[in-house]
């Protein structure tokens, strides 16, 4: 074991450092969930791009700089401590493309992967539905194979940024007479086909952030299905494990949050009430750190996170509300300050911040459902 | 010792949750949160139910009840997520009364500690107080521990704690108003800026005040909560997942008895500190005021950790389906959050009670 950072990594770090430091927005941006803020963030991923930094772990190829996982965390880290703005293309970065390097053919590669890296096409992802939230595998939305297309019909829901997104990636029923998790395909739609139609909604802070997606005899080539038909489960699980894990939510977030957590008892809080609940969050923001850096190495030799990514979830999810909640709490009476409020402190950060940790427990698999998986899978108790 | 609700009291909140039943649907609560504007005659109806003078005197036209009726109402506000200043108004009514009329305003007391008496300073502040309990007027207290009042967009004076030892009074278009947005829409907390001056000094005690306002807001935390878990029990029924309802999944039944176990213990803490409140100068004289900010302390931060825990299983236990304003369920738990917080929220609360031990 050797903890230290190579030269080289270092470097990278100052490297990153220097380039945010130089390429930050003066003013923050409006919150991407926002027609106005979606477009000025995907202007900032063009940015990112133009330099190399939109996907730094992503071969050159397709517009990356084939950094390792352990740089990547480090960009991260980087990324979160210098406050530069959110990442409006997350799902299609960090859910979609670690599947279509895994099932995609070189044409889908090529044609799909540097229009994200650029941010040209941002991607949104529709797999839940009114009745398959948790038991995704009970979907009923269908896509029937006519020659070169797949007909769709049914209802997507819950699905972030897709008021405003490029393309969804979908897991649809391909084979209508099939059950569960056998039948299912996974399908790349671009959101001006015809026949489909979205109803966009509030979410818990009234950001339109939410979409309902209608297909009605939607037509969708099939050089857009990813991997098998009929295998759509199998590739769907390889997101998922993505989702958990490290790629959705790098420890950097949470380590730059836990810091400005403890700024904030600085200066708000004189009486030292706090401090023992400030250490302990920030103490599980570095565990956090580690068990990345430790799951970036077995990465690296080929392994496989596999079910521990549902403890890492767990784990960072109910970080970050404890964390949020904390600081609302050391708000006192400005905690409830919305966006706008002539007193809300720092333009309200903490408690959106607090209404998006809210949702942790809740997307990418409930926390119910990764315990017991945790439980079943990780320990070997007995299903029920 | 006999801890109960009396029939009497009882059949107030009785009346009184038939009434926002009727009266203050979530329907009526979303209309009054997209428009920005109060239930049409709600007000009204609280008034002629008599809700609005708990604190005034039967001599004068009032129901002469105390803190322990207060803390029933109050619940049930919670309860409908009353979108209403009936918190605020209630307790700025008490200070009056208690001003007005020292002796009187509570059924179980006779005598008063506390209210300090500033003489002949405003004239007008027995009709000031005569329109206040008749819905002519709303009055709004700031609160020692805060620099916003709620639904300063909706008072027509101000209750105005300058210094801790007592109260100023003015008028709207005498003060300057900042108001703010807040999660719970309705609330607009607004801070007050204001000239104080011997003609303004009406007295009243505001530590007592505070107390009021948290066991009132207490309350409400146990309203709210109850709701939030109601709702959900309900939910989790219905919904289904792998061919079976959310609700037969044991970390589903978990969470919500998790909920239970925390309202159930905070609500008769609760009634407990109202009628700390109601009795303060019948108790063992020296003790009181520490027994009395003790118990308003632990009744709040108890009801408040409930309110939080049930805002969050609530929501966890829906899922998706809570986490937008579509559902009614996001009212409850944005006033879960913000009555919390309010007069003082649960580090406040067990801070003052630490520094009591
Ligand atoms: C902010 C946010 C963003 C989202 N973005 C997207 C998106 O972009 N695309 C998309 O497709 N979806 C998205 N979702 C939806 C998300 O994937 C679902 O909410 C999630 O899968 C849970 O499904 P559900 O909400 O229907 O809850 P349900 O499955 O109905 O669950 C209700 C409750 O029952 C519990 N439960 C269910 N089954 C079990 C069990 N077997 N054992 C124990 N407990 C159980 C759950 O844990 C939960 O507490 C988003 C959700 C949120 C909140």
């Amino acid at each position: 074991m050797n903890l230290k950072f190579t030269a080289e990594e270092n470097k990278f770090r100052e490297e990153v450092r220097e380039w945010l430091g130089k390429n930050i927005p003066a003013e923050p941006l409006p919150s991407l969930d926002t027609a106005e803020g979606f477009e000025l963030h995907r202007e900032w991923e063009k940015k990112l791009f133009a330099d190399g930094w939109s996907v730094p772990n992503w071969p050159k190829e397709f517009g990356g700089r084939d950094c390792s996982i352990t740089e990547w965390l480090i960009f991260e880290e980087e990324y979160w401590a210098s406050n530069a703005p959110g990442r409006v293309n997350t799902n299609g970065i960090s859910l979609l493309a670690p599947t279509i390097f895994q099932f995609g053919t070189d044409e889908q590669q090529q044609r799909i992967l540097p229009k994200m890296a650029s941010g040209e096409e941002i991607w949104a992802q529709a797999w839940s539905e009114p009745n398959a939230g948790s038991d995704l595998a009970s979907l009923s939305t269908k896509a029937i194979a006519d020659g070169d297309w797949f007909i769709l019909n049914g209802q997507k829901t819950w699905c972030s940024r897709g008021a405003f997104a490029d393309w969804l990636f979908c897991i649809v029923r391909t084979d209508p007479e099939s059950e569960r998790h056998h039948g299912l395909s996974y399908l790349l739609v671009p959101a001006d086909t015809e026949g489909m139609e979205r109803r966009v909604f509030g979410r818990l802070d009234g950001r339109p952030a939410f979409s309902e997606i209608f297909f009605t005899d939607a037509k969708v080539h099939k050089s857009n299905l990813l991997g098998e038909a009929g295998q759509g489960w199998a590739v769907a699980m390889a997101t998922t494990s993505s989702e958990r894990g490290l790629n959705l939510r790098a420890p950097g977030r949470f380590m730059a949050a836990a810091d400005k957590l403890a700024e904030l008892e600085k200066e708000l809080s004189a009486s030292g009430q706090y401090s023992k609940q400030v250490a302990n969050i920030w103490a599980k923001s570095r565990a956090y750190r580690w068990v990345c850096f430790s799951a970036a190495a077995k990465l690296a030799s080929g392994g496989e996170l596999g079910s521990t990514a549902s403890m890492m979830k767990v784990f960072w999810s109910e970080l970050d509300l404890e964390l949020c909640a904390l600081a609302l709490e050391m708000l006192g009476d400005r905690a409830e300050l919305m966006e706008g409020s002539p007193d809300a402190y720092n333009n309200s950060s903490w408690l959106d911040d607090y209404l998006f940790a809210l949702a942790g427990p809740i997307y990418a698999g409930t926390n119910e459902i990764q315990r017991n998986i945790i439980a079943e899978r990780v320990l070997g108790l007995p299903r029920k | 010792m006999q801890f109960e609700i009396t029939s009497d009291q009882k059949l107030f909140a009785d009346t009184f949750r038939s009434l926002l039943e009727a009266k203050c649907s979530s329907d009526d609560v979303r209309k009054s949160w997209e428009e920005g504007a109060p239930i049409e005659n709600l007000w009204h109806e609280i008034s002629e139910m008599g809700a609005l003078s708990i604190f005034a005197s039967e001599a004068d036209g009032g129901l002469g009840l105390s803190e322990v009726e207060m803390a029933l109402l109050m619940e049930e506000a919670g309860r409908a997520a009353l979108p209403e200043p009936f918190l605020e108004h209630t307790v700025a009514v008490s200070i009056l009364a208690s001003i007005l009329s020292p002796s009187l305003g509570n059924s179980n007391s006779t005598k008063k500690s506390g209210d300090k008496i500033i003489k002949n300073q405003i004239a007008e502040l027995p009709e000031i107080f005569e329109k206040a309990i008749s819905e002519e007027i709303i009055l709004s207290p700031t609160n020692i521990n805060s620099e916003y009042v709620a639904y300063g967009n909706r008072a027509d004076f101000f209750l105005l704690a300058h210094r801790p030892d007592h109260f100023h009074l003015l008028e709207k278009d005498a003060v300057t108003l900042h108001t703010q947005k807040s999660i719970d829409e309705p609330r607009n907390p607004t801070k007050v800026e204001y000239d104080p001056s011997k003609e303004t000094a009406v007295g009243g005690d505001p530590a007592l005040a505070f107390n009021r306002g948290a066991v009132g807001a207490a309350a409400i935390c146990l309203g709210t909560a109850q709701k939030l878990l109601d709702t959900t029990v309900e939910y989790v029924k219905e919904r289904k997942q792998f061919g079976t309802s959310v609700g037969t999944q044991q970390a589903v039944k978990h969470h919500l008895a998790n909920v239970a176990i925390s309202i159930e213990h905070a609500r008769p803490n609760v009634y407990a500190a109202a009628w700390h409140l109601a009795c303060r100068d019948d108790l063992n004289a020296g003790e009181v005021a520490g027994e009395v900010d003790k118990a308003v302390s632990s009744a709040k931060a108890l009801a408040s950790d409930a309110a939080n825990l049930a805002a969050k299983q609530a929501l966890q236990c829906h899922g998706a389906i809570a986490y937008t304003i579509e559902n009614d369920l996001n009212f409850w738990m944005k006033q879960a959050w913000v009555a919390a917080n309010s007069w003082g929220n649960s580090a406040f609360h067990l801070n003052r009670i630490s520094n009591s031990l």
